[in-house]
């Protein structure tokens, strides 16, 4: 099959000749004729590089194993089975690309001509280092190394090859996948999805000065973000495409996707949503059928995606509910988010099966130093080979592989494996999980997901005392940890709850979480937790509401009291966020019908936020006593762009409140008493501003919260609306509705006071 | 933020702009104020290759056309943003630096001059000329137009936007607008032909066309399937063909949607109105074989006519049909004796499958070797086939019959060829 031909028809000819396909030269050759690439030194005894040559890579496991257990035995550092010892460490390298790839696979590879190959690449050792290093290592399968085994072949003997090392690495690892992983591309045609075609093209772009910048620092695990999409990827020419289409300065990649229009019926009368829609052009690339004849949401963020990494610029696309978005990175650490990415489901990921923000954020963290990462990959490739020889040092090796590299999460999995085997007790365990812990503050669920495991077989056999102290260590990574919708906090409280069994210890824990979340962080979590907490308690008969009630008060007096906790956000930050978090949770037991955490909450917010310090802007009063402030509110909808739910308990009181709808034809607003009384009156009154809005309104009672009676009609509300009601008048419940025309109205009111006989 | 001339924050062209190249926001002002279009120049910092060499091409058109219109620089550094590239509000998006834009003094679009040809340099001075022959020929009619009322407005003002390349057209929101109010009822057929657009220009449109025909053959959601009305949807559109504003594009998007039409009805069951859809396929493809109407045109024939030739061994989701297609693959390579054969389907990924059936081997052009009659007809995902003969060096190629499954048809394999 001619590649070339793909080239031709799709009318790039120069690109085709400056890709240097089908034997044509490159700018290369020029640069090979005056320089070879410089040979690696071996480091590896004659007897293994011979049984490398013969091509038994059974035999050259043995050989490995038997050279390694004697190193294993020395003390000495320098000439023990350590990183110190580069004899040893290029051996346990070599056992460890023998063991993802597994001997059989290499031995059918040389059978199959790529012996040579081989040869040359574990004859090098820092070849070998960025191909392991990538983050995602190809298991038993030859795609992988048969990607580098044909780049080598066709290009290993130009002079800047070695620069292109970590390049061919990063194709290697994303068309190979990983343990567990086999990503679709691996299987997609070579003649649509080549990777020495990519190889060629990324490596002709960035000799043409077309590259950004900061390609030429990248390494093969950022390089993978380049290269190609692994669960969902574009054909080649989707890539010659966008170079020649698409060229805007750096930061614009983000709206790059906007290059193709948005369509749902292209004009052949064709649905996005079918297999018809770009069925008319077989031989356009997915760019060009996307950019000509537009797309939704997955055909543009791919176009972004795809035009950002022609350029060389790190980017992933992203699924997420209904929505396909995107995501780009011009420097370490700072991913952009494009098209509402970068949260969501990563197609391109190293770590967690790709679970962004959590996925990405870790990722930047274990790879931000190059020599740091790569000293623990050595250390993992020795602590590796002590696991092989069977070493009683391997759970050491192990440790120190963490301690370079304490949150890669594969080095922690390997230690907690070995630490399980070695019986490691619940106390162990708890300091173990403690001080881990303390590493991952802002990694908090991935830090979750690494402990899963031991979690689920430790938990069992610890005291009620070690669980708190364990999940409270959690909890302090996770309220360190930005929030993203992409976070649920819900099925985590949900099954840590479940590790207690009695309530005192449920209470506990509540408060622990609680505390943690109010005074740690960011506060980000704070929302999730306590929706969780009054969904789980609130509205569950009295024992339970009293049991969330106790909790947050303790959780809020602990966080009020002066030199509590630490907070990583600024003051003004965590003011905000908390008073965003009160208001979410005064709605989450608003919807609860629930007085006790509405109450609660309300009073929290109130200290917080120093509201019952204000003056009571209210002239009118009634007979009798105030009722509604001891209750709760909820409403038929909220705006939440203009809505101040912390303050809708103040509603309920003189001090007054703001609630705002979203515009609705009827707009309700309903409150519930603590108990039913004989109605001594009603008061309403408007929020300030755009008061028009709200003219035609009853006012209606029940007991039961279900069967409705009028109180109260008007056609022309004024700005305090104050209604008495007749002797005998008995309510639990009392709704306010604002009746609008047309397309609805607006409401927003300040008080809302119901007054007993 | 204080605003600093280009001339001095350009950190390439600092020493190398021409005087004559104003900044947008200056050559704006001069533009209204000496009632001339500006021809203005989009382009990258040293980020974009070429830029330089684009810059000195550019140079020089000025120079010799100075009198013409006023030349305006825009670059856009690599530091640029979405933000800063909003405020410069321009007339049209721009994706692919650098390119030309040619307007009125009052900043509307007139002509752009895409980056093929800016970057290329060659024809540059061509294109630019063209342009502002366009721009004059448009103010010329938009002054009569100006003059005019009712059904002669419209004509001219239809005749202004004909005058530019029809995306350029469909951005003149202003000057459709002012169509519409001129002829309400569309007497001149100009307010169609601006309405409808045509891919990828005006996706909007589009839909509403479609969704017409769809009311049409439907009778607004009374009829389905072979019931539907075809002939009102086709006599609308052939109607529609018969106005005489109308140009190539919108005859091509015309008769695509005629093949719709036709494709629904053989959808339907109407086995003789697939002729009908590729005879429509035919005059759209005729009308200008290098759009994407056309080539899409060519494409959906090949769809239904046009044996399916693999990736070599490897079938991808863009081979499946709807229906049973023949596929296509050249074995000599892999079949060079005679013997029996196992042909075996092998799916390597997407989350729908293909059925395969009668497999056959074609040598030198004639059929060599197919299944015996009891397996005919039978989806299978293996086969074996005898091929008693075969001279060496022959021509060999496998056939089957293949369809794809399920809503999105995806699914990507490979065969195995094995001598038993």
């Amino acid at each position: 099959m001619c590649k070339f031909r793909y080239l031709l028809a799709a009318g790039l000819l120069p690109l085709a000749l400056a890709a240097g396909l089908s034997g044509c030269g490159s700018k290369s050759d020029d640069k090979a004729a005056i320089a070879k690439p410089k040979k690696a030194i071996s480091l590896l005894p004659e007897k293994i590089r011979m049984m490398i040559r013969d091509g038994n890579y059974t035999n050259v496991e043995k050989a490995l194993k038997t050279e390694l257990k004697t190193l294993a035995q020395s003390k000495n550092p320098k000439t023990g089975l350590t990183a110190e010892n580069p004899g040893a460490l290029q051996m346990a390298t070599v056992l460890e690309v023998i063991r993802s790839t597994s001997p059989q696979v290499m031995t059918k590879m040389c059978r199959e001509g790529k012996g040579k190959f081989l040869e040359a690449f574990l004859n090098d050792q820092s070849w070998m280092e960025l191909y392991l290093g990538a983050g995602m290592v190809p298991w038993h399968n030859d795609t992988g190394l048969g990607i580098l085994a044909e780049i080598w072949e066709k290009d290993g003997k130009s002079g800047d090859f070695d620069a292109y090392k970590p390049l061919a690495c990063a194709l290697a690892s994303v068309w190979g996948g990983g343990e567990g992983y086999t990503p679709p591309l691996q299987t997609r045609s070579r003649a649509t999805h080549n990777p020495y075609w990519r190889y060629n093209f990324f490596k002709n772009r960035h000799q043409e000065g077309a590259l950004y910048p900061g390609f030429e620092k990248l390494r093969p695990w950022e390089l993978r973000f380049v290269v190609g999409i692994p669960q969902q990827d574009w054909d080649d020419q989707s890539y010659a495409w966008c170079a020649e289409n698409i060229n805007l300065p750096w930061n614009r990649y983000t709206s790059a996707c906007w290059a193709a229009p948005y369509a749902n019926i292209n004009a052949f009368g064709n649905n996005v949503q079918t297999a018809d829609y770009y069925v008319p052009w077989p031989a356009e690339s997915d760019a060009q059928k996307t950019q000509l004849n537009g797309g939704v949401c997955g055909g543009l963020s791919h176009l972004g995606t795809v035009a950002a990494q022609a350029h060389g610029i790190p980017a992933f696309t992203v699924g997420q509910p209904g929505h396909c978005a995107y995501a780009i990175r011009l420097e370490r650490g700072k991913w952009t988010g494009a098209y509402m990415g970068p949260d969501g489901g990563m197609h391109n990921w190293i770590f967690l099966r790709g679970s962004a923000p959590t996925s990405f954020r870790l990722m930047e963290e274990v790879f931000k130093d190059d020599a740091s990462i790569e000293r623990a990959y050595r250390q993992s490739f020795i602590a590796r080979a002590h696991d092989a020889v069977g070493s009683p040092e391997a759970r050491d090796a192990w440790a120190a592989a963490v301690a370079m590299a304490p949150l890669h999460p594969s080095f922690r999995q390997e230690l907690q494996k070995r630490m399980a085997s070695a019986g490691t007790t619940p106390q162990e365990w708890l300091d173990y999980a403690t001080n881990m812990l303390k590493g991952y503050k802002g990694h908090g669920y991935a830090a979750l997901d690494i402990l899963k495991d031991v979690e689920e077989a430790i938990m069992p056999s610890m005291l009620d005392a070690q669980r708190r102290m364990w999940l409270a260590a959690e909890h302090r990574a996770l309220a360190g940890t930005p929030g993203s919708w992409a976070l649920k906090l819900e099925p985590v409280l949900q099954k840590q709850s479940s590790w207690f069994q009695s309530d005192g210890a449920k209470r506990s824990f509540l408060e622990d979480v609680l505390t943690i979340h109010m005074t740690e962080g960011q506060g980000a979590g704070l929302g999730q937790v306590i929706e969780w907490a009054v969904n789980e308690y609130a509205g569950k008969g009295k024992e339970k509401e009293a049991l969330f009630e106790d909790a947050f008060r303790k959780a809020a007096d602990a966080a009020s009291s002066p030199g509590s906790g630490t907070p990583s956000a600024n003051g003004t930050e965590r003011a905000d966020n908390l008073k965003k978090a009160y208001g979410k949770a005064i709605v989450a037991a608003e919807k609860a019908h629930s007085i006790p955490a509405f109450q609660t909450l309300t009073a929290a917010a109130r200290q917080y936020l120093g509201l019952d310090s204000r003056p009571e802007t209210l002239k009118e009063r009634l007979p009798g006593t105030l009722v509604s402030d001891k209750g709760c509110i909820r409403f038929s909808s909220l705006a939440e762009r203009w809505d101040s739910p912390e303050t809708h308990g103040e509603i309920l009181t003189r001090r007054g409140g703001k609630s705002h709808s979203q515009k609705e034809k009827s707009v309700e607003a309903v409150v519930t008493l603590e108990r039913p009384v004989k109605l001594s009156g009603i008061i309403v009154r408007k929020a300030d501003g755009n008061e028009q809005r709200m003219k035609k309104a009853t006012l209606s009672i029940s007991t039961d919260g279900a069967t409705w009676f009028p109180l109260a009609e008007t056609d022309h509300m004024p700005k305090v609306w104050v209604v008495e009601a007749d002797p005998d008048t008995k309510a639990g419940y009392v709704k306010l509705t604002f009746h609008n025309e047309g397309g609805g109205e607006f409401a927003h009111i300040s008080h809302f006071l119901i007054y007993k006989r | 933020m204080t605003k600093i001339p280009l001339t001095i924050v350009c950190p390439l062209f600092a020493l190398n702009i021409h005087a004559a190249l104003l900044p947008l926001q200056e050559a704006r002002i001069r533009a209204n104020e000496q009632n001339q279009p500006i021809v203005l120049l989009a382009t990258g910092g040293d980020w974009l290759p070429g830029a330089e060499k684009t810059l000195e091409s550019w140079k020089k058109l000025e120079t010799a056309g100075a009198d013409k219109a006023i030349w305006a620089l825009y670059v856009q550094t690599a530091q640029e943003t979405n933000e800063s590239v909003r405020e410069a509000k321009l007339p049209a998006e721009i994706y692919n630096l650098p390119e030309a834009l040619v307007m009125t003094p009052q900043g509307r679009l007139v002509a752009r001059i895409p980056a093929a040809v800016v970057r290329n340099g060659d024809e540059n001075s061509t294109a630019v000329d063209k342009a502002l022959e366009t721009y004059k020929a448009q103010t010329d009619l938009l002054a009569r137009a100006d003059k005019a009322q009712g059904r002669e407005k419209a004509r001219l003002l239809g005749e202004a936007l004909d005058t530019m390349a029809l995306p350029d057209a469909l951005s003149r929101k202003d000057l459709i607008n002012a169509l519409k109010k001129a002829d309400p009822n569309d007497e001149t057929g100009y307010v169609f032909k601006y309405e409808l657009g045509a891919m990828p220009y005006a996706p909007g449109s589009i839909g509403r066309l479609y969704g017409q025909l769809d009311r049409l053959m439907t009778e607004n959601g009374t009829k389905k399937g072979k019931a539907r009305n075809f002939k009102a949807a086709e006599d609308f559109l052939r109607k529609k063909l018969e106005l005489p504003v109308l140009d190539v594009p919108q005859k091509q998007l015309l008769n695509v949607a005629l093949a719709y039409v036709a494709r629904q009805q053989y959808l339907s069951g109407y086995q003789n109105a697939k002729r009908k859809m590729i005879a429509c396929f035919e005059t759209a493809a005729a009308l200008a074989p290098e759009t994407e109407l056309g080539k899409g045109s060519r494409g959906y024939i090949d769809y239904y006519d046009k044996v399916i030739e693999l990736y070599g061994l490897d079938f991808e989701s863009v081979h499946m049909r709807r229906e049973f297609s023949t596929w296509m693959v050249i074995v000599s390579n892999s079949i060079k004796k005679p013997g029996n054969y196992i042909i075996r389907i092998v799916k390597d990924g997407g989350s729908d499958h293909v059925s395969v059936r009668n497999v056959r081997i074609y040598v030198d052009g004639k059929k060599a070797a197919e299944l015996p009659e009891e397996q005919q007809n039978k989806d299978s995902q293996e086969f074996e086939l005898a091929l008693p003969e075969l001279r060496p060096g022959a021509h060999v190629v496998l056939q089957m019959d293949a369809k794809g499954n399920g809503h999105w048809m995806n699914c990507w394999g490979h065969i195995e060829i094995h001598q038993k």
